[in-house]
C-alpha cells in the first residue's frame, strides 16, 4: 500500500472527481478517505481489499451530497468550474461516456480508468461478478450506439 | 473486436481528472500506520509454505506414536535420524526458492529486500526445525539412555550433512533442476544413515562420541559458511540490480 500510496491518491482522486465534478471538493474527499481508511484499518501490509477504500470515498462523497442537498443538480452546477485543459483528449467519447446511465459511468472508471479487477469492482459496488459483466457488456453496446450516431 | 479494443483505449482517458494540487503536501505529512517488525515477521510465515509445517508436525506426531508403541525405543534414533534430512530439504527448498524459480530480482524490487526477508524466514524455519527436534530429543530422553547431547549428536548430524550438501549444490548451480538434485542428496544422505546403522549396529557407542562431536562440529562450520555464502550471493544480485537502475 505504502509504495502505490502515490497511484491510489490519484485514482480516488479521480473517482471522488467523477462523484462530486469540482476539484477542490474531490481532494478535500480524497484527503478524508486517506484518513479515515488510515484510522479504521490497523496495518495495510498485507494488501487489505481497495474495496474498503471506495466504499469510504463513496459514503463521504454521498455524505457530501446529503449536506449539500443538491443529489442531482451538484454535477451539472459544478461542471462550470472545471480545469478545461484536463478534457483535452477526445471529446466524442466523454460525451458518449456522460450519457449513460451513472451506474455504468462508474464502472467504466473502475474498470477502465482506475484498472480495477471484475472482483474488486463487484466487492465495491456489492454486486456479482456476473452482473459487473453484464453491465460492462451493456455499457459497450450503449455507447457503440451512441458513437455510431456521431460517427466515431 | 479492434473497435472495443480502440474504445478501452480511449475510457482510459475518458474519466481525466484535472491534476491535485495538494497531493505531495498531504502525502508527505500523512502519518499512516508503518509495518512494525512483528508484522514483517507475521507476514512471513505466511509466505511459507504448508508441506513445510506439514512434514515438521508429521515427524513429530510420527516420533510420538513410534516411540509409544515400540518395544525397543533405541532402535528408533536411526529411523528419525533418518527422516531428518528430508526436513532439512524442504527447509532450505524454502529459502532457496527465489533463487531456484529466478525470483530474486523481483523480490529485490519490494519494500524489504530479498536478504532481509531470507533471513527472517530462516530465522523462523530454524526455530520451527529446532523445537522439533527439542520435541523430538525430549520423546526420546524419557524413552532411552542416551543423555541429551548424544541424543542431539545422533539426530542432527545427518540433518547437518544435508544442509550442508544442499547448500553446496544450491550455491553452486543455479536451474530448476538444482532441487531434485538436492531431493537426490537427501535421500542418499538418508539410505546411507540407514544401511550403516543396519552394518554396524554398534555405530552409536559412548566411545565414538568424539568421532561424533567433530563431525558435528565440522558439519555446523561447513553449513553455516554455506548459509552466509547463500546471504552474499543475494547481496551481489542487489548490488547488480542496483547498478541497472
Amino acid at each position: 500500500m505504502s509504495l502505490s500510496l502515490n497511484d491510489q491518491y490519484d485514482k480516488i482522486y479521480k473517482y471522488c472527481y467523477f462523484k462530486v465534478k469540482n476539484k477542490e471538493i474531490a481532494e478535500d474527499l480524497t484527503q478524508e478517505t486517506f484518513l479515515k481508511y488510515f484510522n479504521q484499518t490497523s496495518y495495510i501490509n498485507r494488501g487489505k481489499p481497495l474495496a474498503y477504500l471506495y466504499t469510504i470515498a463513496k459514503n463521504l462523497c454521498i455524505d457530501f451530497y446529503r449536506k449539500c442537498n443538491k443529489v442531482e443538480g451538484f454535477n451539472d452546477e459544478m461542471i462550470g468550474n472545471d480545469d478545461v485543459s484536463a478534457f483535452e483528449t477526445n471529446f466524442a467519447i466523454k460525451q458518449a461516456v456522460s450519457t449513460l446511465p451513472v451506474e455504468l459511468q462508474e464502472i467504466l472508471l473502475l474498470r477502465f480508468a482506475n484498472e480495477l479487477s471484475v472482483n474488486e469492482i463487484a466487492n465495491i459496488m456489492k454486486i456479482s461478478r456476473f452482473t459487473v459483466y453484464r453491465k460492462l457488456n451493456k455499457a459497450f453496446d450503449l455507447l457503440k450506439t451512441i458513437l455510431r450516431e456521431e460517427d466515431f | 473486436m479492434g473497435y472495443r479494443y480502440h474504445l478501452k483505449k480511449e475510457l482510459k482517458s475518458a474519466f481525466d481528472a484535472p491534476t491535485p494540487r495538494r497531493k505531495d503536501q498531504f502525502i508527505n505529512q500523512l502519518n499512516y500506520p508503518k509495518a512494525s517488525r512483528l508484522d514483517f515477521i507475521k507476514s512471513q510465515i505466511g509466505y511459507i509454505r504448508k508441506r513445510v509445517w506439514i512434514t515438521s508436525l508429521l515427524l513429530f506426531i510420527g516420533t510420538l506414536l513410534a516411540l509409544y508403541f515400540s518395544k525397543a525405543p533405541a532402535s528408533l534414533i536411526w529411523v528419525v535420524s533418518s527422516v531428518l534430512p528430508f526436513i532439512s530439504l524442504v527447509t532450505i527448498n524454502e529459502i532457496a526458492r527465489s533463487t531456484t524459480y529466478h525470483m530474486e530480482e523481483l523480490e529485490m524490487s519490494c519494500k524489504y529486500n530479498l536478504l532481509e526477508v531470507s533471513i527472517i524466514r530462516l530465522g523462523i524455519l530454524g526455530i520451527t526445525n529446532l523445537a522439533v527436534l527439542f520435541g523430538i530429543i525430549f520423546l526420546f530422553l524419557g524413552k532411552t539412555d542416551f543423555g541429551f547431547v548424544r541424543l542431539g549428536l545422533y539426530l542432527l548430524t545427518p540433518y547437518l550433512l544435508n544442509c550442508y550438501g544442499t547448500l553446496f549444490v544450491i550455491n553452486r548451480l543455479n536451474s530448476r533442476d538444482t532441487m531434485y538434485i538436492c531431493g537426490g542428496i537427501s535421500a542418499l544422505i538418508s539410505s546411507l544413515n540407514t544401511f550403516l546403522t543396519i552394518q554396524n549396529k554398534e555405530i552409536y557407542r559412548e566411545s565414538d562420541r568424539l568421532l561424533w562431536v567433530t563431525l558435528f562440529l565440522v558439519l555446523t562450520v561447513l553449513s553455516a559458511k554455506e548459509i552466509v555464502r547463500l546471504f552474499k550471493r543475494m547481496e551481489e544480485l542487489q548490488w547488480n540490480s542496483s547498478l541497472t537502475v
